[in-house]
């Protein structure tokens, strides 16, 4: 389902879902594509299990192995780039 | 690693009755919300039946299903997470007196909640080294009814905790099913997470210190996030989880796909669903529902649950089954199982 996706879009379903999931109150207002999410605590060890379990469904592609490191997981950005580039490999 | 020499033929399993959630928060021991939150019906409570003694009784019906005697036991491997009996002795022996004899190796191995993974790698070797060494007896038990202790509430969200025994019987001889793998990963820079904060000497257990993993993992965030390693060890521990799993289905040579159905800790709902969900598996398909009723039984989770599986006729002839979690170290573990057949106590395909 994911080859046709943007990294707009990718990047918005997920700051949906991390907003929804992580944060309350200003915080939600405030996520954007660059946050720091391992400084904000949007990221721990549960939350981070939930996010690569939500990628896995929601744009039908587990995360590569290789992939899995710090700088994809640093921000939105970082995870939305790292989707696409594994979604059109995909083909 | 690759296995396919070693079956299992017997499960002993024994579990005390059930406390519900209702009667904890009745108590107060746990909080409504948290109660909720955590999705466990009840936990068994041993009472004032101690570890050893419930592992006597797993051991024995072990041996009872499988028709070996105890004197054909070449190892007993005994796994534990909480305090057995008085200190200086071992509770290993208590079954060597009372069921196996003398003539067995018999070791107590404490490897937090994944100790019966590690019993059982730990047998597979042992069962090889020797031509005529014939059977290992893999055996977990804890009672967490104790001072220094809140078994509602161990740490955070993250589990209850229940009382229970499991005894596995590994022979070279076929049993009712067959270890394809069994797989070990460790992230040893994590090991700070289940201590933090506290001192190593003089040990908590000494100074009648409250276990708390909670407290501990605030302040192992605190440390990781001033030093700028977190985002780099929360992203390896869930590299290291996959890799586990992958390695023990390639060595089993089988798919995700393949796997009729997983069991894992009895961790709470969300933990528990996040975990299998890194690995493309669903809740619903693990042993999830079982567990939320009698809580995590420290080492015992595993075994307990296959033999719920086999007993109810959940899984059958053919199917695979996957065992994993993870534990304190951290270390994670992964093992295929092949049912190849009921046994005499299983209940009919479901």
């Amino acid at each position: 389902m994911g080859n046709a996706l943007s990294e707009d879009e990718v990047a918005g379903r997920l700051l949906g879902f991390i907003r929804e999931r992580f944060l309350a109150g200003d915080e939600r207002r405030e996520l954007d594509e660059d946050t720091p999410l391992l400084e904000w605590r949007v990221l721990d060890s549960l939350n981070t299990a939930v996010l690569i379990s939500y990628i896995r469904e929601e744009f039908g592609t587990p995360v590569p192995i290789e992939k899995l490191t710090a700088a994809t997981f640093k921000n939105v950005r970082s995870i939305s780039s790292m989707l696409c580039s594994t979604m059109a490999q995909a083909g | 690693m690759r296995v396919r020499d070693t079956y299992i033929s017997g499960i002993g399993v024994f579990l005390p009755e059930r406390e519900s959630i209702e009667s904890a928060v009745q108590k107060g021991l746990l909080t409504e919300e948290k109660a909720r939150s955590q999705g466990y019906g009840s936990a068994t409570v041993a009472g004032e039946l101690s570890a050893p003694e419930m592992a006597l009784r797993a051991a024995q019906d072990a041996l009872k299903q499988s028709g070996v005697g105890p004197d054909q036991v070449d190892l007993l491997l005994y796994a534990n997470v909480w305090h057995q009996g008085p200190d200086g002795w071992g509770p290993q022996y208590y079954l060597q007196h009372y069921l196996l004899g003398d003539d067995v190796l018999a070791v107590e191995i404490r490897h937090g909640c994944n100790g019966m993974f590690s019993g059982i790698e730990l047998g597979i070797g042992y069962l090889r080294a020797e031509e005529q060494r014939s059977a290992a007896l893999i055996v977990g038990s804890d009672n967490f009814g104790t001072p220094m202790m809140n078994r509602w509430a161990p740490g955070g969200g993250f589990s209850v905790m229940g009382d229970g025994a499991s005894a596995v019987l590994l022979t070279k001889e076929p049993g009712f099913a067959q270890l394809l793998s069994v797989c070990t990963a460790t992230f040893s820079e994590m090991e700070e997470a289940h201590r933090a904060g506290e001192p190593l000497f003089p040990p908590g257990a000494t100074t009648g210190r409250v276990l708390d993993f909670m407290v501990r993992a605030e302040a192992y965030k605190e440390k990781v996030v001033a030093e700028g390693t977190g985002s780099q060890i929360l992203v390896r521990h869930q590299r290291c989880n996959i890799e586990c799993t992958n390695r023990a289905l390639a060595d089993a040579e089988i798919e995700m796909g393949d796997v009729k159905r997983a069991i894992t800790h009895n961790i709470s709902r969300e933990e528990a669903k996040a975990y299998l969900g890194v690995l493309g598996f669903p809740l619903e398909r693990s042993t999830w529902g079982f567990g939320s009723g009698v809580g995590h039984l420290g080492a015992s989770d595993h075994a307990v649950s296959l033999h719920h599986l086999v007993a109810t006729g959940q899984v059958g002839p053919g199917d695979h089954v996957l065992l994993c979690g993870f534990s304190p170290g951290v270390t994670y573990k992964s093992a295929i199982v092949k049912i190849l057949e009921m046994p005499a106590w299983a209940g009919a395909p479901a």
